[in-house]
């Protein structure tokens, strides 16, 4: 109980429990953008707060989110208040279940495979934008490209090339439908293989976002809604750094790099 | 699954592997992409490795970022290193975790992999250089493919 006085006892501390009331799950950047402070100087915070059991976090692929556990503060409430208010004793119990049950569906949840990549690359979000929907740039750099006419719930198709596309449903590597668009700065969409191998693996699903910081763009991109690591699980992941560090390429010096598939 | 605590990175660069090799062991090169640091070391076994800040001191006054030693060299295929940060008051209390560059000629390109393990837990440095590696590798596939380092801010 200590630990959890001394976390409380700082106004920085205080004040990112509030930010995380306000909206829970964020991640360090996230919560450092409320601070005139470093990025150190917050994750030195958070650790505290974690030491206390007062914040619980949990790791999807590079990133780390952080929670709200108000058990603590309900466990000092109950030894001095709940002599006075019995009801709230039970409700305490109730809820502290309910946030193990929540913890444990995070920890499933983070056990499910994905994949996450960040490129940072010297170009405007415009010209990053019309990279992705432009499938004359996106065929130099990903497969047959992307085409569709990227609006939600639109079909997009990646063609495969003369020899490759008899061998394939309709001639594509991959399907999917367009499920978000918020130009110049993320895109979703759902992803099908076509491939043999691949056609009977589920629906995955691919996030490409935008940051601008300065002059150069923060690029990241998930690839999610694997139920098991399976063919299109592995077959993406030797494949997105290529394809990530051509687009590179060819936003910044107007070719990309020439690699077999 | 609990895995230890690692971090995996890939990229593709248009260069020779002897181009890709100096800018990883290169104190002139690295000290245009690698925060301000030339990274200097007689690249035998054992030897130490350290990165010096190009103009003296860093933010902390030290004049080293990172110290570390050598425990495998192949040019120009493989480096790995210990990695003692000295640039942060808390992680230089840590124990000292490890770097492997790996380079992979493919073509007119080549593939450097990155891994930093060894980490003793999830710990400051193990938080701290995740972000870091991301822009570094960045920095370097420009720097190498264009001349000029990306000019990412902080």
């Amino acid at each position: 109980m200590e630990t959890v006085f001394r976390a409380l006892g700082d106004a920085n501390r205080r004040l990112l429990l509030d930010q995380l009331f306000q909206r829970d799950g964020q991640t360090l950047s996230e919560l450092q953008q409320h601070f005139a402070m470093t990025r150190f100087g917050v994750m030195k915070h958070l650790k505290i707060l974690e030491a206390a059991n007062l914040v619980l976090t949990r790791r999807v692929g590079r990133e780390k989110y952080h929670y709200l556990n108000p058990v603590p503060i309900q466990e000092i409430q109950e030894r001095w208040i709940g002599k006075f208010a019995q009801p709230w004793v039970s409700a305490l119990t109730g809820l502290k279940s309910s946030l193990e049950a929540a913890a444990m569906t995070e920890r499933e949840m983070s056990e499910k495979p994905r994949h996450v990549y960040e490129v940072y690359i010297c170009c405007t979000p415009q010209a990053l934008w019309e990279a992705f929907i432009d499938p004359q740039q996106s065929g130099r750099y990903i497969g047959g490209g992307i085409v569709s006419d990227f609006a939600v719930g639109s079909a997009w198709t990646m063609p495969a090339p003369a020899p490759a596309a008899a061998e394939l449903p309709e001639g594509n590597y991959v399907t999917g439908e367009i499920l978000e668009i918020e130009p110049p700065h993320r895109l979703v969409f759902s992803w099908d293989e076509r491939e043999p191998s691949m056609i009977d693996d589920p629906t995955s699903r691919v996030t490409w976002e935008i940051e601008q910081i300065g002059e150069i763009c923060k690029l990241t991109l998930t690839h999610d809604g694997f139920e098991a690591e399976n063919e299109t699980f592995r077959s993406v992941g030797g494949g997105w750094p290529r394809v990530l560090s051509s687009l590179k390429s060819l936003l910044e010096t107007g070719q990309p790099l020439p690699l077999e598939s | 699954m609990s895995h230890a605590p690692q971090h995996v990175y890939a990229i593709y660069i248009r260069c020779s592997p002897e181009q890709l090799w100096a800018g990883i062991t290169d104190g002139s090169i690295t000290e245009r992409y690698f925060h301000d640091t030339r990274i200097e070391s007689t690249w035998e076994l054992g030897a130490p490795v350290r990165f010096h800040y190009a103009n003296g001191t860093g933010p902390e006054g030290g004049g080293v970022a990172v110290e570390g030693e050598v425990l495998a060299c192949d040019p120009p295929r493989r480096l790995s290193i210990s990695w003692k940060v000295l640039y942060d008051p808390e992680a230089a209390e840590e124990p000292p975790s490890r770097v492997t560059w790996e380079i992979e000629q493919i073509g007119d390109s080549c593939r450097l992999s990155l891994l930093h393990d060894q980490f003793d837990g999830e710990t400051s440095t193990y938080h701290g250089v995740q972000e870091g590696w991301l822009q570094l590798l960045s920095s370097l596939k420009t720097l190498l493919e264009t001349g000029e380092p990306l000019s990412i801010a902080g």
